[in-house]
């Protein structure tokens, strides 16, 4: 009996978190789903008059070559992002778990960009990345290059600035969970090393990765939902363009429906990339089994 | 700790890497004192020449009135955040129920919708609840996509916990809900403020959910002002740069005061049994 | 029996109730949603508008909501879900005839009909708010574009004429960018919105090509022209990621001499510029061509929703708003163009440099009406895709039309198409 209470009081501590999700969002995911099966326009979105299209909107979009090119950038843009974020998170990590003076204040100054809004960031970076714009000024002026970077304006290179821009942002969130994660490494493993003899460079491959890997799991983890679900940054950088060149799944699914009035598009958009995250997770899960 | 010169060589290599991730708030925080003319002097100036503090007065004097809301949305949102995440990340991580899996997975899951799509479906929900032009319809809104963040992010923190001192403390007869508090809680403050954190950033960036439910200006947030400015001076970049600095400089103060800072936080060293 | 007394005195005292309340409350309030920021330009005039309004009617409170212009939509939107229309819905003008048919406007014929006024009105923005030969909008003002200069510039390099041709430019850029470094001939807005193809439509339109029929040789003449100020470095890159303000800002820091832009601006960006400058029509592809510009400018409506009491206060306001000397009020301090003939004249004394907007507003061009009607917000996006891909070098102007071209034919039915183009393209020939 006292085990039924026991129980029964476990899933008291999950249930608002349940009916929360349940509320708030289940039902826009089941109601994007309905829209994505339906040809809505803003006329018949007011009207309530859409047409049931079944797959029509999705494989529309399966022929849409700004979707092939979003896959695309968004391969580019999260294996950047994640793997350099992580790196460069690392290293910072790494080297600032070594005593030195002004410590503390740099790791201060280091999480700064992450407390400053994203609306801001996006407006320094179109500033920054522009052809007339800061770092153009600086390589110009120190006689690296004799024409401006087209850093967002030109075929290839925007999705790239994007990236560089969101890796940016990323390594402060990367560097103090990975900070907090080797300051709880006991330090007693590191003297037995010592003793041992152990080479410093030893020490971090055998000793501090390892016991690491639980906080770089989730920090590989939450980097991935980070940056797949990043929208304002590219909407105020370079909204897509030039030529829908940059779009990402997100602002792709606001374009169409928000400037386009295609709804239905927009949430098939929605949907599919929800569909690829589920399978990228299920894999990460299965990964995470084998260990 | 006496350090050496050879400590020293060690900060010489981390202001590199800290230098390139401040420089673009540094410029932020210079061009709100320079003309746009010096803003676009080529090369870039590193200090401002003719500094002034007119346009910091300026963005000021327009941006003031929206501060009160988007601390009691971002205070809201912290709030409501770690009161239901906390337990959930602590009944998935520490209670081995049924359906876990099942559970983490849809966190992860619908969290994943882009929060454009959710704003219609949300409206009309908020609006058969009148919550539309109230403070909780938005913190409602974005706890939607904080709770499931912080929920993973807990969990995560929590497995790595030591079972040990929640045994001991259910030998003694403590019930769930005070080893929650009394335990769990205190091991987990590094964690939670990271959370914490994280949520109030997020509500105080939130520009969607605040223009959507929010229609009477009053009750606008910062990120709504700031917003409007943009499209009042377009790329005027010295008053929008000094708005951009007067909207993050509320959360930088947040930040410090949030208790030592948040790294000492952090680094409170939970796990050094 | 005992539920039907219930009821009675229930219902007796709603009724007191109620009587109370609107005696109370006798003022009628009005609410009104738009994009005009309140703390400059039109905003700000509009408020003040609302205040003198107030102050002949006293019964009438006016209350104005602001919201930034990208919202406006998905703002209607679910409020038209929701059943929560403001009274009085205000509209930029290729969104009007797309409302009235989804019903969000109320059908204001009978109202017209009585109204002498109708006929005032510039032909462009009747038919901006007519949808099937019905009204559901008055237009208060209109805007277009042209091309301005900065005469000071000019008269340093010795350039005796503002540009009347696409040579024009040309030569004149050249002459600038050969003398000043880091300075550039035109500059447009071209980034990834409305915006870059309303810019480009006077070029195409004055070259009578058409959106409808992007791969003819017209079009992606325009298109040629445009990709060409940017190859040879007479407009500047970064045109890919200007909004109109940007571009403004780029003319007054001197970053370029010329530029084109909307009447707008006069008394908002360009208000204290220390610079004189001059205003002329946008320049067409040869001489003989006429300068043709689409017509922006907004519109005032009432809600499909309105409440039966209010009709009559909102029609007030309304007419209030779009008499000839409020308007020309307006106008002037809004630096925009009136949109009924008898309003023109008075905003001509008030501020000459509209003169060039004020003539071409007769003539130019509803969006809607050109581009495809309610599928214009589609033709728009696939047009300007393809002006990017031109200007940022991914394609030559010819394939990035002749693929626009093609994904614009398939938004109907053929035979629709065939006739739908043939209308367009007479307009153009007129």
């Amino acid at each position: 009996m006292g085990k039924l209470k026991y129980r029964l009081g476990c899933y008291l501590f999950l249930l608002p978190a349940i009916i929360y999700i349940c509320l708030l969002l289940i039902y826009p995911l089941i109601y994007n789903i309905e829209l994505s099966f339906r040809d809505v326009s803003l006329i018949s979105y007011m009207r309530g008059t859409s047409k049931y299209l079944g797959l029509g909107n999705y494989q529309k979009l399966f022929r849409d070559p700004i979707f092939h090119r979003i896959l695309c950038n968004t391969a580019i843009f999260m294996v950047l992002s994640i793997v350099f974020q992580f790196v460069l998170g690392l290293l910072l990590a790494l080297l600032f778990n070594r005593d030195f003076p002004l410590n503390n204040i740099f790791q201060g100054l280091i999480l700064l960009p992450w407390f400053v809004p994203i609306m801001v960031k996006g407006n320094i970076f179109r500033w920054f990345f522009s052809d007339m714009g800061t770092i153009n000024g600086f390589l110009s002026s120190l006689g690296i290059i004799s024409h401006p970077i087209p850093w967002i304006t030109s075929k290839s290179l925007p999705i790239i600035s994007l990236s560089i821009a969101n890796i940016w942002l990323g390594i402060p969130f990367n560097f103090i969970l990975l900070y907090t994660g080797l300051k709880a490494i006991p330090v007693e493993l590191y003297e037995c090393a010592q003793i041992d003899g152990a080479r410093q460079w030893h020490q971090t491959i055998y000793i501090t990765l390892p016991l690491l890997k639980p906080v770089i799991v989730t920090t590989l983890m939450l980097g991935s939902i980070f940056t797949i679900k990043v929208f304002d940054l590219v909407w105020i950088i370079t909204k897509g363009g030039p030529g829908n060149i940059s779009h990402l799944f997100s602002t792709y699914s606001y374009a169409l429906a928000m400037e386009q009035f295609k709804f239905g598009m927009g949430a098939a958009v929605a949907i599919v990339m929800v569909l690829i995250v589920t399978a990228i997770t299920i894999g990460f899960h299965c990964i995470k089994v084998d260990y | 700790m006496a350090h050496t010169w050879k400590d020293w060589k060690w900060t010489l290599i981390a202001l590199i890497p800290v230098l390139i991730l401040i420089i673009p708030i540094y410029f932020v925080l210079i061009s709100g004192f320079e003309t746009v003319e010096e803003i676009y002097h080529q090369p870039p100036y590193l200090i401002p020449p003719n500094p002034t503090s007119q346009y910091y007065t300026e963005a000021w004097t327009t941006l003031n009135h929206y501060l009160m809301n988007s601390l009691v949305i971002s205070v809201g949102v912290l709030a409501l955040t770690l009161v239901v995440a906390a337990p959930a990340a602590f009944a998935l991580a520490k209670l081995d129920l049924r359906g876990e899996k099942t559970v983490s997975f849809l966190m992860a899951l619908v969290q994943m919708l882009p929060v454009s799509t959710v704003v219609i479906p949300l409206f009309l929900i908020f609006f058969r609840l009148r919550l539309i032009n109230t403070h909780l319809g938005v913190i409602l809104g974005i706890s939607a996509f904080t709770i499931p963040f912080s929920v993973i992010l807990l969990t995560a923190y929590m497995r790595s916990m030591p079972w040990g001192l929640i045994q001991a403390a259910r030998i003694d007869g403590a019930s769930l809900f005070t080893i929650f508090l009394r335990v769990v809680m205190p091991i987990c403050k590094p964690a939670i403020s990271t959370a914490g954190m994280l949520a109030f950033l997020n509500a105080w960036g939130d520009f969607i959910f605040a223009i959507s439910f929010l229609q009477e200006r009053p009750l606008q947030p910062m990120s709504v002002g700031l917003y409007s400015f943009i499209g009042q001076y377009g790329t005027k970049w010295n008053l929008l740069m000094a708005g951009s600095m007067i909207y993050s400089l509320p959360v930088i103060i947040v930040v410090i005061l949030a208790g030592k800072g948040l790294v000492s936080g952090l680094t409170a060293g939970a796990f050094k049994e | 029996m005992k539920r039907n007394v219930g009821t009675l005195v229930f219902s007796l005292l709603m009724i007191l109730l109620i009587s109370m309340v609107s005696f109370a409350e006798a003022k009628i309030e009005l609410t009104v949603q738009t994009y005009w920021d309140p703390a400059m330009g039109s905003g700000m005039k509009l408020e003040q508008s609302f205040r003198d309004f107030m102050a002949l009617h006293p019964n009438i409170e006016v209350k104005h909501i602001f919201l930034p212009r990208d919202q406006l939509v998905q703002r209607v939107l679910s409020q038209v879900l929701t059943d929560t229309l403001p009274d009085i819905v205000f509209a930029d003008n290729p969104w009007v005839r797309q409302w009235a048919e989804a019903g969000v406007y109320k059908d204001i014929t009978p109202l017209i009909a009585q109204w002498e006024h109708y006929e005032d009105f510039f032909q462009g923005t009747r038919d901006a708010c007519t949808f099937q030969g019905r009204v559901y909008a008055l237009q208060l003002v209109t805007n277009n574009l042209a091309l301005y200069y900065n005469t000071d510039m000019f008269k340093e390099l010795g350039i005796a004429e503002p540009p009347k041709t696409w040579d024009d430019i040309k030569t004149i850029s050249a002459k600038i960018t050969a003398n000043l470094s880091g300075v550039y001939g035109l500059a447009f807005s071209a980034w990834d919105d409305e915006e870059c193809t309303w810019q480009f439509e006077p070029f195409l339109w004055s070259n009578k090509g058409s959106l409808l029929e992007l791969d003819q040789p017209e079009a992606v003449a325009a298109l040629q022209f445009w990709t060409d100020l940017v190859s040879e470095g007479y407009t500047a890159r970064d045109a890919l990621n200007w909004r109109q303000q940007d571009v403004t800002q780029q003319f007054i820091n001197r970053k370029t001499v010329m530029m084109i832009m909307g009447p707008w601006e006069i008394t908002s960006q360009l208000k204290d510029v220390d610079f004189e400058y001059g205003i002329v029509p946008v320049p067409v592809p040869k001489a003989g061509y006429n300068p043709v510009s689409p017509m922006g400018g907004e519109c005032f409506g009432m809600s499909s929703s309105i409440d039966p009491s209010k009709v009559e206060a909102a029609w007030q306001l309304i007419d209030y708003l779009v008499s000839p000397e409020h308007m020309a009020d307006f106008t002037a301090a809004a630096a925009t163009v009136p949109t009924r003939g008898s309003a023109l004249e008075f905003v001509l004394d008030r501020d000459p440099r509209l003169e060039v907007f004020a003539k071409q507003a007769e003539y130019a061009l509803a969006r809607t009406v050109v581009g495809g009607g309610e599928k214009y917000p589609e033709i728009s996006a696939i047009a300007r895709s393809a002006i990017q891909r031109a200007l940022s070098g991914m394609m030559d102007p010819q394939t990035a039309f002749k693929q626009a071209a093609d994904e614009i034919k398939e938004l109907w039915p053929i035979e629709e198409y065939e006739v739908l183009k043939n209308e367009v393209r007479e307009i153009h020939n007129r």
